[in-house]
């Protein structure tokens, strides 16, 4: 298998954070301060890590230069981050334990970890980081710049005007009158 | 326009049909949608400014404008946070709306002019009548000339044959099953697509057109973005995928009798009470998504085609009467996703070719159905959003965490990660992907609600609850074997389960039950002169057939009900 550059090194995080962070969670009540969805997923990604250490499962050693400035879910190896991941999903942990909107909410937990996951593949093999130096502008100011990585990757040639592969018809449609009784 | 007769709100599935219906019955009719309309000469910059309030022009559609809009790009359409279609307001720098999903999911709907009809794939089977006749307050046989109406007018046509079908129909056949060639399912087996997609260009294999010269003619070209918006046409009424936005709402206007205004957000129904038809509706106040501005308007009759979860929202938050069937008894074809890696020279025998190029033909161009199970339909989908639904989206966790199935070394469930990701999606062209969904039952438990406390700038929000029960469990599992075994008689060397949560709502019906909340006439027992024309009405999943065409057909019945009872 080809050695690639994977989500990291085509920033796809930054597509994630930015979807999460455009992206609306309406709290019920007016007593809650809504804080930014990006940052109280970060909390609840390092909560799932600190989870996962203190389960002693870990495997490999933290590494705390491996992205500079981030949290404990960041020093994880890749292998402990998906146990992370996989342990939130399970909901494993203290739920009171999590800042909103996750505190005592699974459903918006688990949600929120098969979009992380999502939003990763989708931003990866779209066409998001064709968008070359526009990739991070508003949605309408966004131009294609070059053929995405993750199209090459998967031989998608693009969007098309059609193809010929044509291999004919099974069934001819038999359509009814079309007539309504009164219409 | 000055006092419409009739008002509809929404433009999807549903409000575009009886739009049209009641304008060539000779009505005026004031459609309402929340959403942009895109390829409108109104609107230039849908999404980027106001532009015009209100159009009833059919020479403003604009085909130049719709194909600059509608870009084929996965992500600048399909992405559900920041795309065009998405379940948002026109203006892509705000967020869109916000639904409380109290499960693991999503729900997956567009706002605009069309509704998700811009982004569903079209696939246009009836229900199944073993799942209406004795069972609906009205026959199956009832339905089917308004079956035949809406099929006439798409128009529904079956669809070609490419790569991905023939290898579907290879499988299904080596795994027994027969050919249905009837429009009315009764039996098991496969069948090409009944699409409301136009049949390809005659000339798609003379190579002495251009495939850019055939995208500016009448007929489908293959392409394969009917999920990411069909832009292929030489006008917008002839567009390939029969969308509501390029068939009924052209038609609609034709009739100059119809007028449809985008960004407008119905807020709450008005209502009064009156001595001898009791409580009924007069109007309904909006809000202008780009100024924020409520509205009042009025008119003889309404007609609530906001889609299923909606138009509950709408009843609640209107304070209409209490009706424990109102928001209640959600189905959503529980669902599920598979898919099969191919070698090479396991393909070149059956296709001729080392590839099956999934990004190519309809979207989904062959099915097998079975009645009281529900339907596996053949897929293919542009590469984020393939990589995105087959190996990110999981209630079985990460597929590489769990120990092997016993036996079955070919086989995996759950997400995919790591060197396994980029496996699969090198392998990409050579992969074949099954969508299934299982008749569910009705549960009154499941549905949508509202919490006054928890609101946007519409009111209080949808809260969606759907669990589903043992019957949905039950035909979801039959149905995965079926499709498990089409792959590995097709020569799949490897099989994927992806195991989709069951609130990724796709197939949202029945949460304003025919019978319960509204007569078989569509109109609300509780509230006279209100309408109800989208998939909420369906009494029940339909046996497990895709939704759309039914509720077109119901909102053709519709239409002719209620201009007999109130014009
Ligand atoms: C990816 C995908 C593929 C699909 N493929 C198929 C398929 O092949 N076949 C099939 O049968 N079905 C398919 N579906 C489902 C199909 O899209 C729906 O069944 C159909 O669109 C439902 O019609 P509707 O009128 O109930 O709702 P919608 O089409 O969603 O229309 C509702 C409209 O009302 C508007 N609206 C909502 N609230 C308000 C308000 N308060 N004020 C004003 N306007 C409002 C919305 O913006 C929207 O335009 C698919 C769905 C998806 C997501």
């Amino acid at each position: 298998m080809e050695t690639i550059a994977g989500a990291v090194q085509l920033c796809v995080d930054q597509f994630v954070s930015g979807d999460i962070e455009h992206s609306e969670f309406v709290p019920a009540g007016t007593d809650q301060i809504p804080i930014s969805l990006s940052k109280s997923t970060a909390h609840l990604l390092d909560s799932g890590a600190e989870q996962f250490i203190r389960s002693g499962n870990s495997r490999q050693p933290l590494n705390n230069r491996a992205f500079p400035g981030g949290g404990l879910f960041a020093a994880l190896s890749r292998i402990d981050r998906l146990q992370a991941l996989a342990l939130l999903d399970r909901l494993d942990l203290p739920l009171n334990s999590l800042l909103p909107p996750y505190r005592n909410n699974p459903g918006i937990i688990q949600t929120m970890i098969d979009s992380l996951t999502q939003l990763t593949m989708f931003g990866y093999y779209s066409e998001w980081f064709g968008y070359g130096t526009t990739r991070l502008y508003p949605p309408e100011c966004r131009r294609i710049a070059f053929f995405p990585p993750g199209w090459r990757l998967s031989g998608y040639p693009g969007p098309a005007f059609g193809y010929r592969d044509l291999r004919g018809y099974i069934l001819k449609y038999p359509h009814g009158k079309g007539g309504c009784p009164n219409g | 326009m000055a006092d419409p007769d009739v008002i509809v709100i929404g433009s999807g599935g549903g409000g575009a049909v009886i739009a049209k219906e009641l304008g060539e019955k000779g009505l005026q009719v004031l459609v309402l949608e929340a959403g942009p309309w895109y390829g409108h000469s109104e609107w230039p910059e849908p999404n980027k400014e106001r532009g015009a309030q209100s159009s009833s022009s059919v020479e403003d559609l604009n085909v130049t404008l719709y194909k600059e809009q509608y870009s084929k790009l996965e992500g600048e359409m399909n992405d559900l946070i920041t795309g065009r279609l998405r379940w948002g307001p026109a203006d892509r720098n705000r967020p869109p709306w916000y639904r409380n999903v109290t499960e693991r999911g999503f729900v997956w709907q567009n706002a605009g002019v069309g509704g998700t009809t811009q982004s569903y794939l079209a696939n246009c089977p009836r229900a199944f009548p073993g799942s209406v006749d004795s069972i609906w307050p009205i026959s199956y046989r009832d339905l089917i000339p308004y079956y035949e109406k809406v099929e006439a007018t798409l128009p529904v046509e079956f669809a070609p044959v490419t790569s991905k079908e023939e290898l579907f129909f290879y499988g299904a056949m080596k795994a027994g099953w027969q050919l249905i060639p009837d429009l009315n399912v009764t039996t098991p087996g496969y069948r090409p697509q009944p699409n409301a997609i136009l049949p390809t260009n005659r000339h798609l294999t003379n190579p002495d057109y251009s495939l850019e010269q055939l995208s500016w003619m009448t007929g489908c070209t293959l392409a394969g973005h009917c999920i990411n918006g069909c832009p292929h046409g030489p006008s917008v009424d002839k567009i390939a995928k029969r969308s509501t936005n390029v068939s009924y709402v052209p038609l609609a206007l034709r009739t100059g009798r119809v007028t449809i205004r985008p960004n407008a957000y119905a807020i709450r129904i008005l209502t009064e009470p009156h001595p001898s038809e009791g409580q009924r509706a007069i109007g309904v106040r909006i809000r202008d998504t780009w100024t924020g501005e409520t509205e009042e308007l009025m008119a003889d009759v309404m007609v609530l085609a906001a889609g299923a979860i909606e138009s509950p929202r709408l009843w609640l938050n209107s304070g209409l009467p209490s009706n424990p069937w109102v928001g209640k008894g959600l189905v959503n074809h529980y669902f599920d996703w598979v898919t099969g890696m191919f070698d090479e020279k396991d393909l070149i025998p059956i296709l001729g070719c080392p590839e099956i190029n999934p990004f190519v033909g309809h979207t989904s161009g062959g099915r097998l159905d079975y009645p009281g199970l529900g339907s596996i339909m053949v897929t293919g989908l542009s590469p984020g959003l393939a990589a995105s639904m087959s190996f990110g989206i999981s209630q079985s966790g990460y597929s590489n965490l769990h120990p092997p199935y016993g036996g079955m070394p070919w086989y995996a469930q759950g997400r995919i990660a790591g060197p396994e990701l980029q496996h699969w999606m090198e392998n990409y062209r050579r992969t074949l992907s099954l969508v299934i969904f299982a008749d569910d039952e009705v549960d009154i438990r499941n549905g949508v609600t509202v919490d006054p406390l928890n609101k946007d700038e519409h009111g209080p929000v949808p809260k969606v609850r759907y669990v589903p029960g043992q019957q949905g469990e039950k035909n979801r599992l039959k149905l995965v074997r079926i499709a498990v075994d089409i792959l590995r008689k097709a020569g799949a060397r490897k099989v994927l389960r992806t195991d989709w949560p069951a609130s990724l709502m796709i197939h949202m019906e029945s949460t304003m039950r025919m019978g319960f909340v509204v007569d078989s006439n569509g109109e609300a027992y509780q509230v006279k002169r209100l309408y109800i024309a989208d998939n909420s009405v369906h009494f029940n999943a339909l046996g497990g057939a895709n939704p759309t065409l039914t509720t077109q057909a119901l909102a053709t019945r519709t239409a002719e009900q209620l201009a007999e009872t109130y014009f």
